[in-house]
This record gives structure tokens, C-alpha cells and sequence, in this order.
């Protein structure tokens, strides 16, 4: 077994594949392995995406990689619309909300411009590697630094603001502000979607200021639909490693990593086929990559204790169903293509939906987002809270019964689709998992939580990428920074397996 | 009448601070509402031959270097440990936390060889927290923001001590003062009684389950004190918790203090953003220059404040500070000593907090309960009976049972806390003891009844909230009560606060008043020792 390769990148979601262009760029001989047949991870195909309506690839990182920023940040995305308990929805662009009384409108983009200052400060870590508490290096001093200089920035008020909330729940946050109701909904759905989290919980305003420190052209905080969709930025990365003379297989599911004299050695595919490597970068998530493709035997006990540990269970179910024309919205129109929807009445039937899942249970009546395909005349609906270890199990009665409750959601605000639409095709978190190497089938591989962050993700010890086997990195959601559709972990992945080469 | 200093409120933490006043040699008055001190410290006579303890009930928090200083066991205060407690399942098992390390281990072992070991690494783990933790409590919050000399001096001091705790351990420090209880206990235990044991103090008090993130820290709220040394002991004060106000009342009268009791406050006198003294709602007027709130930060400076003296973030930060109560009390005189079932007559355990829970899916369930705005349909209860220890409190043969029920909303969905609400919500509570110990309803001689509403409206603690405000994250350390006032000091020159509001928060501790007294005498000039090192 000759190394071909300088790097092997296992899993060709979007993180993978720009781990492997990071890489090819600066010159090094990369093979992107994906066990699916088409590429892009939860990106999805046209048959089923588990993340249809991307949040923003960052910027810096379109810039790096000279992608093409007219496909990637699209037209500005149409508003998004929140619906109450009754009556039409309200059209929300970012901080300008049409709809909604003077007093509330203004408080609510006052919030979500505070918001955006205080993630823009804090988002300077992200593209920094998490710093090492035993070991403080003059390089991660330098993230540190540039973050508190930003805070700085921040002036006094919006710092003091930002050390009480930063910690706090989105509940209280969203009370004060702007009162409970469809635009506290909004904002707490994009606070907890993916994770196990009630607004209620602590922590959950982090993971707003997180969602809120995506950026694109089109302003913060924004799902930005790519021009050609969701495929035409998969493509596009997928280009850009091809283009750099890296190599990607599909329908190439990697069994196993190879380790010789504890060094990662390369990867042993489904059909024993083996590739040599010094590098190996795995997408899978935190746990799928030590636990299974690694192998407990390569790690010490302790090490293995904290990543069982790890939170990530999977709270969000997605469900497809078809829609031969446009959906019409309460209150008149019809939703648009690639326009997104959120059923979330108000904080309170957030809360109340994640009651059930707590105990395991599926939630009466779920909080759902939606997204309408033309091109594929469907509706895509993410609907939480549905846990991942669901104490009837994930059988089709489980499913059909989380499809009716969602259908009854969609009938309100989509008054009349449930008598166009015909059985949902549902993922449960049990699918996802299956589907996309994300244990506990968690949208972002393991909960999003300050004990779970900068130098504590995936888990204490793990963090910066590197792994305890020399040359096998993680380069997915389950490392720092995290999830959603913003390829950082894959960027900082990439270059802490440079920046290692000359050790 | 002039002072050198008045302070608002005879609750332990306003005694504390009056105490250091009295001793630096400053002409100290206290005025008090109601005509005893104590506050939420207090033994009461309700019904003839009974003590109740009927606020706080169990002392451990109280830190040990303020007892020394204001020489508190010289002025009659006595702590007796108690020997542990028990939970009781709907099995008709139980599982019983003894003092004694090897009775402990047997017991833990009876459940589970497996948890047996996985105490020893929690009680270390738990332990290396309180060390970390407890320097702190006794000291002024650093301000991020301002960064004045002394702040900076203060922040070091806590980064030193976090970078000495070593790389493994500094990680360890982040996730419990984030995690929730539950997942902190599962990392340790699998049996879930004795999880649900040790997560009653994840939540007492607070707003929160046991399976919100922050809950892991205010376990330690609860672990951090010490009897006689003894750290993370609990312990009864001989004669209620009444005997631990009147000791620092007979403590500040022996500096020459003054108590006025019998008129509550009506207004601070305020010229010139100067506190100049206080009126007092007899109308008897008490000048002084520095004048110390007790009070919470809401009923401080929104109900007996002009709100013209403020500035609007200020007031801004107090309207949005967070009570929340979450809380209920029943104090019950029973003619005898109720048996449990399944536990031995005269066991040890029973001299400690006995719980009636399965699991810690319970715990959470009662929370849900109380967000929706009802009491908990099967409630957390922390249910003692201190004069088995105790024989002051109750008459001969008899007995006085303390019992503390989470959850319970101050405002409740449907309808108000009246008297048929009120019962209704003890007999939730009886009726759930009842189904442990048979005979405990049928000696019940006399009960009280607190909701939320009615400490509130009897102790003056706003929404009921025992700790002067929740203990999130939020609300603690430099944000605790408002950022940019969490140094005792308020936008008023001469007006401080001392009361639970402010760091390190609630509990019987003490530190609040002490770190209070200490800023107040530095702005006086006061270079005195309080006598307060360890």
C-alpha cells in the first residue's frame, strides 16, 4: 500500500469538501471518499435534503476559496414569514418586519441589529481555532485578542448587555424585548432548531447569537438560498476541489481508518479496498469517527468516556410532501419557491412541543419550519421536537402519527394542502443518523451548548481539530465552531492539517 | 435623629452588615417592619408550645468566618448537624444518604456496586468545585466592563485560581458551571433514586428543572457550606432559624447598635443623587449618610425609590431582574413521630431530608407543572423534622415538621392564592406524604400554608423568591442584580445594597451583608480589619 494521496477526506458534505479544497489549493493530493452516491451531505440530492434552505457559507471562506459569489450568496432570499395563532402572517427581511404594530416592528429590529453587532464580535473566533487552556500559544492569543478588541468595540452598554444575556435563555431575552408572540417565535425557533433546547433552557441565546453571526451580503442571521439552489453550492465547492487536481469518489463508504504505528495511515473502504494517506480528515461526526471508524482500541479510557459523553441527540425530524402547485398561505398568496415558512405561534408552543420530547415522547402539536421546491414540487418541513431515542421507536406508525400532527399544523397556515398532499416521506433523527454519520442523528454532530464549545468541542480533549492518532482530524459540525451551512470547521480543519505538516 | 449609618431591614443579611458598622465604631440604627428581626431567619410561634422555623429551615451556608467575627455561638447560636435523609420511591424502596462514609458505601451499594464507585468520583468532583468556589464568596465581583484597578487586581486573582486548577480541571469547572444537574449525575450514577436524591438541590429555589442547562451550579448554592467544619453538612439552629438573627441582633447590641422595630420603611430621603436618611411609614424621620438596603433590588429602589433620582438603564436593569418564585412552605405541628414505610423505626436517616421521588423525570415534570402556572401535581418536597434533634421546638412527645415544596407559581393560571387554592395545594402536598408515612396525616395538630404570594406578602421577599432573585447566570457574580451595580454600590451616592440580591446571592449565608459592609467602610475610609479571613 503506496500513499497516493497527501490527505484523505472522509464524507463529501459541504465541511468535507471544503476541508479538501482548503487542501488541494495549497498543493496537497486529495481524495474526497463519500459512502452516498451523490455529494453535498445533508445538502442533500434532489430527492431529499435534510438541510434544504442553507444558512451562509462564510464569507471569508468564499473568499479563500474564490468560489463564485453569485451562485453562492443567490438573489436576497424572500421574507420569511412567521405565523401567529391567527391571521396573516408577518414578512420578516431580516430586522424589518411588515405586519406588525409600529412599537413591536422597531423593538424587533433594534434586537436583531444588537443581536448582530454582539455576534459579529464573538463570530471573530470562529474562524480561529479554539485555544488550548493548558497550553496558551502566541497564535491563539491572536484570536483571543481580535475577539476582545471587538468586544471592545462593542462600547460599554452593549458589552455589559451582551455578559448578561450571553449565558441566559432566549426566553427571557425575547420577553423583554419584544413580548411574546409569531416574531419571539421566529427568533426562538432559530435559537433552538436542531438541538435539544426549550427557550426556556439557559444557553439558548448563544445559539441565536451563533445563527446570528452568519453573514452574506444580504445582511445577518439569514438562510440564504444559493443561485441553482442547494446543489449549485455543493457543485460549486465540489469544482473548486476538482479544480485544484483533487480527487472525489462516491458510492465509497469507508470502513475503517488505518493506523500504522499510532499514525493515521490512510482508509480501508466497504469492499476491503485500501488507501494510503498521512492524513486523514473525517466528516462523520465526533463519535461515528473515533467510536466506529477509529476504533476504541487506538484511544485511552478516559478519552472514550468523554466522547460517549457528549450530548448530541437529535431533535428534529424532516418530512417531505408533495405539492403539485405553490401552497396557498392564510391570509391570501401562495408561498413562494425557496420562501421559508415558520409555524411557531409563540415561545410558549416551543416550550411546550419540547415538553413531550424531554420524556421521549412526540409532541401533540410540533413547531415546524417549511420550504416550498418548485423544481421538485414538494414541501420540505422541519418539525421539532421529535427525539432521537423515541420511546416507542421510530416505526411507521410513529412516523404516521408525527405526519398527521404536522399535517394539522400545515393545514392552519396552508389552509386546504392537506387535501392536495399525500403521505409524507419522514426522516426520523434514527434516519439521519444512518443516513449522514451524525450520531444521535444531531443537525449540528453534538449538542451546541457552552460546555460543548471553543475548547470543549466535540468534547475536552478533542478539541483543535487534531485527534490523539497523529494526522486524523475532524473536520465536520462536531468541531469548532459548529453546525448549520457555514463551512468554518472544514476551513479551520484544513489548516490545522497544514499548519501540522512541518511538526 | 441623626446616624453615621441606617440599615433597611433586620434580615441576616442586614444584621450582618450592621454588625461590621456597629463594630468599626460608626452609630448604627436598624429599622425593621415587622416587631421581631430575623426576616426570612426567624422562629415563630404560630400555635402554643410550637416553634416554627417557618421561612429558611436548615443552616449550612452561613459562612463560618462571619460566625467568628460577629462571635455569633457567644450570643447563643448553636448549630447541630443532622445525619443525612432519604429518599423514599413509589416502590416502597428507599435510598438513605448517611454521614458515616461506610454506612454510606453499604448503602450505595445496595442499589448499585457501580454507584457506590461513582460517588467517590462525585463527591471529589463536587468537592473540588466548593474549594474553587468558596474564596470567592466573601469577596466583591471584578466589573469586566469597567477594568478599574481593582477590578483588574479581582479578575486576576479568579484567573490565577482557575489557570492552578490545571488544564483537566479548568474544563471540568466550565462544564459544571453550565450543565444541567441531570446530565451532571448521569456521568456518575445509574440508579435513578439516588439521582433524584442529590438533584433536589439542583433546583430548590429556582425557576428551572433539573434538566436545564445552569441547574449543576446551583447544587453547589447547596454543598458549598459547612457545619463546624464539616463541609457540605446541614444542620438545624437549636431553637429555629430565629436563633441565628437574634444571636447577631444580641451580637450588634453589644457594639452599642440600635434596632427600631415595628415601622417599615416608606422612603429613602434622597437630595442632590445624596441618600440623606430614611422615613419611616409611622412617619419618623432618621437622617444619615449612608443608608443599606436589605431589601431586594425591587422593592429597594422601584418601591421606595424616586425614580427621578435614577438613571433608566438602571431601572430598566431592576424592572427586568427576575424573581420568579418557585416555592411553598408547610409548617406542621403533629402530635407524635409519623413512621415511613419500609424505613426503621428510629433510623438515623430519618433525622435528616427525607424525599418522596421515583426518579428525576419526576423532578421535571413538577417544573412543567409550575411553567404552565400550577403547582406541581406531584411536587419536590424537602420535608424535615428537626425536633428529633431539636427538642426546643415542639412539646415533649410531639414534633414540628418543616417542609419545602418546588414547585409552586406566585401567580397561579386559574384563579388567585386563595384559602381554597391554598388548601388545595397542601393537601397535593399531604396527600403525596401520605402515601409514605400513613399515619402523618392524622397528626397533623396545626399547619401554615405559604404560597409564593404569601411570603412574598409576609416576609417581603418580591414574588416570593427565597434567594432575592433567580440564580442563573444572568443574574450572578458582575451581573448580579444589574451590570455595572454588582458592587454593593447604587447609582445613589451613599445608597448600598446588602440583601441576597446582590453576590453571592441567596441562602443563609451572610456573605452579601459582609461584602456590603466592606465597601461601604472603604468608601468611609475605614482601613479596619473585619476579622473575616479564613
Amino acid at each position: 500500500m503506496s500513499a497516493r494521496y497527501d490527505a484523505i477526506v472522509i464524507g463529501a458534505g459541504h465541511n468535507g469538501l471544503v476541508a479538501a479544497a482548503t487542501l488541494a489549493r495549497a498543493g496537497r493530493k486529495v481524495l474526497v471518499v463519500e459512502a452516498r452516491d451523490h455529494l453535498g451531505g445533508m445538502l442533500g440530492d434532489k430527492d431529499f435534503r435534510v438541510a434544504p434552505l442553507p444558512f451562509a457559507l462564510r464569507p471569508d471562506i468564499v473568499k479563500a476559496l474564490k468560489l463564485d459569489t453569485a451562485v453562492i450568496h443567490g438573489a436576497p432570499p424572500p421574507p420569511v414569514l412567521a405565523f401567529g395563532a391567527d391571521g396573516p402572517p408577518l414578512k420578516v427581511r431580516g430586522g424589518a418586519v411588515e405586519g406588525a404594530e409600529t412599537a413591536l416592528a422597531q423593538a424587533y429590529a433594534a434586537l436583531h441589529a444588537r443581536l448582530g453587532r454582539q455576534a459579529g464580535a464573538l463570530g471573530a473566533m470562529l474562524l480561529a481555532p479554539p485555544p488550548d487552556l493548558g497550553r496558551l500559544r502566541p497564535g491563539d492569543l491572536g484570536g483571543l485578542a481580535r475577539m476582545a478588541l471587538k468586544l471592545r468595540l462593542l462600547g460599554k452598554a452593549e458589552l455589559r448587555d451582551l455578559l448578561r444575556i450571553a449565558l441566559s435563555n432566549v426566553w427571557d431575552l425575547l420577553e423583554d424585548e419584544i413580548g411574546d408572540g409569531p416574531l419571539a417565535g421566529l427568533m426562538a425557533m432559530d435559537a433552538t432548531l436542531g438541538g435539544a433546547m426549550g427557550p426556556r433552557s439557559p444557553g439558548t441565546v448563544l445559539t441565536l447569537l451563533y445563527r446570528m453571526a452568519s453573514r452574506s451580503p444580504h445582511g445577518h442571521g439569514l438562510r440564504v438560498m444559493p443561485k441553482g439552489g442547494p446543489d449549485a453550492l455543493v457543485r460549486s465547492i465540489a469544482d473548486c476541489v476538482k479544480a485544484a487536481g483533487g480527487e472525489i469518489r462516491t458510492n465509497a463508504r469507508v470502513e475503517e481508518i488505518l493506523v500504522e504505528n499510532d499514525r493515521a495511515a490512510g482508509v480501508q473502504l466497504a469492499d476491503g479496498e485500501q488507501i494510503a494517506s498521512p492524513l486523514v480528515l473525517s466528516n462523520a461526526s465526533p463519535k461515528v469517527t473515533l467510536l466506529e471508524l477509529l476504533g476504541v482500541s487506538h484511544l485511552d479510557g478516559e478519552f472514550v468516556r468523554r466522547c460517549r459523553s457528549m450530548a448530541a441527540r437529535g431533535m428534529v425530524a424532516r418530512l417531505d410532501f408533495d405539492a403539485p402547485a405553490p401552497p396557498a398561505l392564510r391570509g391570501g398568496g401562495t408561498l413562494a419557491s425557496g420562501q421559508r415558512l415558520v409555524a411557531a405561534p409563540d415561545m410558549r408552543a416551543i416550550e411546550t412541543a419540547f415538553n413531550a420530547a424531554k420524556y421521549g415522547s412526540l409532541p401533540e402539536r410540533p413547531v415546524i419550519e417549511a420550504t416550498y421546491d418548485a423544481a421538485t414540487a414538494r414541501l420540505s418541513v422541519s418539525a421539532q421536537f421529535a427525539p432521537y431515542d423515541l420511546k416507542v421507536g421510530w416505526s411507521e406508525e410513529a412516523k404516521s402519527r408525527l405526519s398527521a400532527s404536522v399535517l394539522a399544523m400545515l393545514d392552519e397556515v396552508l389552509p386546504g394542502f392537506g387535501a392536495t398532499t399525500g403521505a409524507a416521506r419522514v426522516m426520523s433523527p434514527v434516519d439521519i443518523e444512518a443516513g449522514y454519520g451524525a450520531a444521535g442523528g444531531h443537525w449540528h454532530h453534538g449538542e451546541f451548548r457552552i460546555d460543548q464549545l471553543l475548547m470543549l468541542r466535540p468534547f475536552d480533549g478533542a478539541a483543535r481539530y487534531r485527534m490523539p492518532v497523529a494526522g486524523l482530524y475532524l473536520c465536520g459540525a462536531g468541531a469548532h465552531p459548529g453546525g448549520d451551512i457555514c463551512g468554518a470547521p472544514g476551513f479551520n480543519a484544513a489548516r490545522a492539517a497544514l499548519g501540522a505538516k512541518g511538526e | 435623629m441623626k446616624y453615621d449609618a441606617i440599615i433597611v431591614g433586620a434580615g441576616h443579611n442586614g444584621l450582618t452588615a450592621a454588625c461590621f458598622m456597629a463594630r468599626a465604631g460608626l452609630k448604627t440604627l436598624i429599622v425593621e417592619k415587622e416587631d421581631h428581626v430575623g426576616g426570612a431567619a426567624v422562629s415563630l410561634s404560630l400555635t402554643p408550645g410550637w416553634t416554627y422555623s417557618n421561612c429558611s429551615y436548615v443552616c449550612s451556608l452561613l459562612r463560618p468566618e462571619i460566625i467568628r467575627a460577629l462571635e455569633l455561638p457567644k450570643h447563643g447560636l448553636q448549630v447541630i448537624p443532622y445525619e443525612g435523609g432519604a429518599v423514599f420511591n413509589s416502590k416502597g424502596d428507599y435510598f438513605a444518604y448517611l454521614s458515616d462514609h461506610d454506612a454510606l458505601r453499604r448503602e450505595l451499594i445496595r442499589h448499585s456496586p457501580r454507584d457506590a464507585d461513582g460517588y467517590e468520583r462525585y463527591a471529589r468532583a463536587v468537592m473540588r468545585q466548593c474549594r474553587f468556589i468558596k474564596p470567592l464568596l466573601l469577596r466583591t465581583a471584578p466589573d469586566p466592563v469597567a477594568l478599574k484597578p481593582r477590578d483588574i487586581s479581582e479578575l486576576l486573582f479568579i484567573l490565577k485560581r482557575f489557570h492552578n486548577l490545571g488544564a483537566r480541571e479548568m474544563a471540568e469547572t466550565v462544564r459544571f458551571w453550565t450543565m444541567s444537574i441531570a446530565e451532571y449525575l448521569d456521568q456518575f450514577f445509574e440508579t435513578p433514586m439516588i439521582k433524584a436524591y442529590i438533584a433536589g438541590s439542583g433546583i430548590i429555589g429556582t425557576g428551572l428543572g433539573p434538566y436545564s442547562p445552569g441547574t449543576a451550579y446551583v447544587l453547589l448554592h447547596h454543598y458549598m457550606g459547612e457545619v463546624d467544619g464539616a463541609i457540605g453538612a446541614w444542620g438545624f439552629a437549636r431553637g429555629g432559624m430565629g436563633s441565628i438573627t437574634q444571636a447577631m441582633a444580641r451580637s450588634f447590641e453589644a457594639s452599642g447598635g440600635e434596632i427600631r422595630m415595628g415601622s417599615g420603611l416608606d422612603r429613602f430621603v434622597v437630595r442632590d443623587g445624596k441618600v440623606r436618611g430614611v422615613v419611616l411609614e409611622n412617619g419618623d424621620e432618621f437622617e444619615a449618610e449612608t443608608v443599606i438596603s436589605g431589601m431586594d433590588v425591587r422593592r429597594t429602589f422601584i418601591d421606595h425609590t424616586d425614580e427621578k433620582e435614577l438613571p433608566a438603564d438602571f431601572v430598566r436593569g431592576v424592572k427586568r431582574y427576575r424573581f420568579r418564585g418557585s416555592s411553598g412552605k408547610l409548617n406542621i405541628a403533629l402530635d407524635g413521630m409519623p413512621s415511613f414505610t419500609g424505613a426503621p423505626k428510629d433510623a438515623s436517616f430519618l433525622r435528616g431530608d427525607l424525599h418522596f421521588l421515583d426518579d428525576m423525570e419526576e423532578i421535571e415534570r413538577a417544573y412543567d407543572d409550575w411553567k404552565d402556572g400550577r403547582w406541581s401535581a406531584s411536587p419536590y418536597v424537602d420535608f424535615l423534622i428537626p425536633t428529633q434533634i431539636d427538642p426546643t421546638m415542639a412539646p415533649p412527645g410531639k414534633h414540628y415538621a418543616t417542609i419545602f415544596v418546588q414547585y409552586a407559581p406566585y401567580e397561579l393560571a386559574d384563579g388567585q392564592w386563595d384559602d381554597a387554592n391554598r388548601e388545595a395545594f397542601a393537601e397535593t402536598v399531604i396527600s403525596k406524604i401520605e402515601r409514605h408515612s400513613p399515619d402523618f396525616r392524622k397528626l397533623i395538630v396545626h399547619k401554615e400554608i405559604r404560597s409564593p404570594k404569601d411570603i412574598e406578602d409576609q416576609v417581603g421577599l418580591t414574588e416570593g423568591n427565597i434567594f432575592q432573585g433567580e440564580l442563573t447566570f444572568d443574574q450572578l457574580l458582575f451581573n448580579r442584580p444589574v451590570p455595572g451595580y454588582a458592587q454593593y454600590r447604587s447609582p445613589i451616592k451613599g445608597l448600598y445594597m446588602c440583601g441576597s440580591s446582590t453576590h453571592p446571592g441567596g441562602g443563609v449565608m451572610g456573605a452579601p451583608g459582609a461584602n456590603a459592609a466592606r465597601e461601604v467602610l472603604r468608601d468611609l475610609g475605614h482601613r479596619i480589619d473585619m476579622g473575616l479571613s479564613a
